[in-house]
């Protein structure tokens, strides 16, 4: 995407989240349309489950709107919606005294992602399921990481967000974020080794 | 094996995260380091397999394509909902805080109207006290058909009379005279000329019949004796009531009032030409309460 249409995106952004008129329902849908699916896997990432995620998105849009008297223009505004989003997230997390061990990992298949990931899985060719263990490898190596870590990790590989956006998102310095990302990879490149060595499976 | 802090170098240039300098650095190290290039490689692939990883989490199917659609809705109506309950929330505050000023507003207002008013009263009754001291009261209210009259000590007075234009009031509070106009609602001041007319309507005469039926009504409780005396050119009149107070009122040869006396007391009576049928009332020349100035 470019810089402009970036720009242009985020005032479209600041403009219904501060403007939405509680009797068109619209703009809501507009704004919460644009952000769902990153705001849910962002949370999925976190949480390591799709339905609470699917909760916290809800509460974190409910909340944001509900406050919105109290933000003005900082950031972008999908930058301020993960950072709400990730502070849900620990709160549900520290609730739930941590995140489940990679060790519950193989009980828990009833989330979306993981019910989709089986819906696929089929009759898979071996290609597929050598990728689909690729993918239960990285999602083991993520799960060993700190939440904040995670988070720092699927914002940089997936949203692609530049530090500083990820360090205003995750309200951390710079610094913390450039050693979270660097930590993070290098415990998912420990568990891929096998892998990596190979080259072109990963390829 | 590559150090720690090179990793984290190469992972930062990996992101286009370095500056430029150190950036030179590490494109330098890349070019001159097998070992280097072999881990940067490792890292960038590492990176590639997430974001595969994560894109491939991110895939949505059709149904739960259907289902987001749904949640999007619900959320939206849920933000909706909040807004609407802020907002509505916002503006019932307000009216509590603008309720709560103007409730203060009117409490301020109330009290000072009760100190001022009070002030008002306290220096009434100071004047009254003073005329009760004075002994010179010849009758504090005379009822003359729908008018009213009064005389206070030292010649005070105050006369009001209902006129076409308004209702005309003219007194005299001990220090200074006033006469004033009051006409839809607003006080039209005086001149002396207008005043002039307004006694010549109003002869002097008019207030010896009313003092007369004042004294016989309230002045004395039941006359029982009246006894007028006349040298030529003064003529008296003296007058024992159930009170048994002696009041005597002498009038010149022109019939004008010009000394009471009250029990062996004495005293003079100031004329104020403007009494007849007018009507008086000690609280309008009462500190406190707005009178305009004319015609000293």
């Amino acid at each position: 995407m470019e810089a402009n249409d970036a720009t242009t995106d985020d005032d479209r952004d600041w403009e219904l989240f501060l403007e939405a008129d509680p009797g068109d329902q619209t703009a809501f849908r507009e704004l919460v349309g644009r952000h769902y699916r990153a705001a849910v896997g962002f949370c999925t990432q976190v949480l390591n489950d799709a339905q609470l995620a699917e909760d916290v998105v809800q509460k974190g849009f409910v909340n944001l709107f509900g406050a919105r008297d109290r933000y003005s223009r900082q950031a972008k505004f999908r930058t301020l919606l993960f950072r709400v989003l990730l502070r849900l997230c620990i709160n549900e997390l520290q609730r739930k005294k941590a995140a489940r061990p990679f060790t519950d990992l193989e009980d828990e298949g009833s989330g979306p992602i993981q019910s989709r990931i089986r819906d696929r899985q089929g009759a898979l060719p071996e290609e597929e399921l050598e990728r689909k263990e690729l993918g239960e490898m990285i999602r083991a190596a993520v799960l060993t990481l700190n939440p904040k870590h995670r988070a720092a990790l699927y914002l940089r590989e997936y949203e692609q967000l530049a530090y500083a956006e990820v360090a205003t998102a995750l309200d951390a310095t710079l610094s913390e974020v450039k050693i979270w990302i660097h930590r993070g990879r290098q415990a998912v490149q420990q568990r891929l080794r096998p892998y990596l060595e190979r080259g072109e499976r990963v390829q | 094996m590559i150090g720690s802090d090179l990793s984290s170098k190469l992972s930062a240039y990996l992101d286009s995260e370095l500056s430029e300098a150190e950036a030179k650095d590490v494109e330098e190290l890349l070019r001159n380091d097998a070992q280097a290039r072999a881990a940067f490689e490792t890292l960038r692939r590492t990176s590639t397999a997430m974001r595969g990883f994560f894109d491939t989490e991110s895939q949505v199917d059709e149904a739960s394509s259907t289902r987001e659609a749904e949640v999007v809705d619900r959320i939206s109506r849920a933000s909706a909902r909040v807004v609407a309950v802020r907002s509505r929330r916002g503006r019932r505050m307000f009216l509590w805080f603008g309720g709560f000023l103007l409730l203060t507003a009117v409490l301020v207002w109330g009290l000072r109207r009760l100190e001022r008013s009070r002030s008002a009263e306290e220096t009434l009754r100071g004047v009254l006290e003073l005329m009760e001291s004075d002994h010179y009261e010849l009758s504090t209210r005379l009822d003359t058909g729908s008018e009213l009259w009064q005389v206070g000590p030292r010649g005070r007075f105050h006369l009001r009379r209902s006129t076409d234009s308004g209702i005309f009031h003219e007194g005299f509070d001990g220090r200074r005279t006033w006469r004033y106009m009051v006409g839809d609602g607003k006080v039209v001041l005086l001149s002396g000329e207008a005043a002039r007319i307004i006694r010549e309507a109003n002869p002097w005469k008019r207030l010896e019949a009313a003092l007369w039926a004042a004294v016989d009504e309230e002045g004395m409780g039941e006359t029982w004796a009246v006894a007028s005396e006349s040298d030529g050119e003064e003529r008296t009149i003296v007058l024992r009531g159930a009170s048994a107070k002696r009041i005597e009122l002498r009038f010149d040869a022109a019939d004008e009032l010009v000394a009471v006396t009250l029990d062996e007391t004495a005293y003079a009576v100031i004329r104020r030409p403007a009494l007849g049928d007018e009507a008086f009332t000690w609280e309008t020349w009462a500190p406190g309460i707005p009178v305009e100035e004319a015609d000293r």
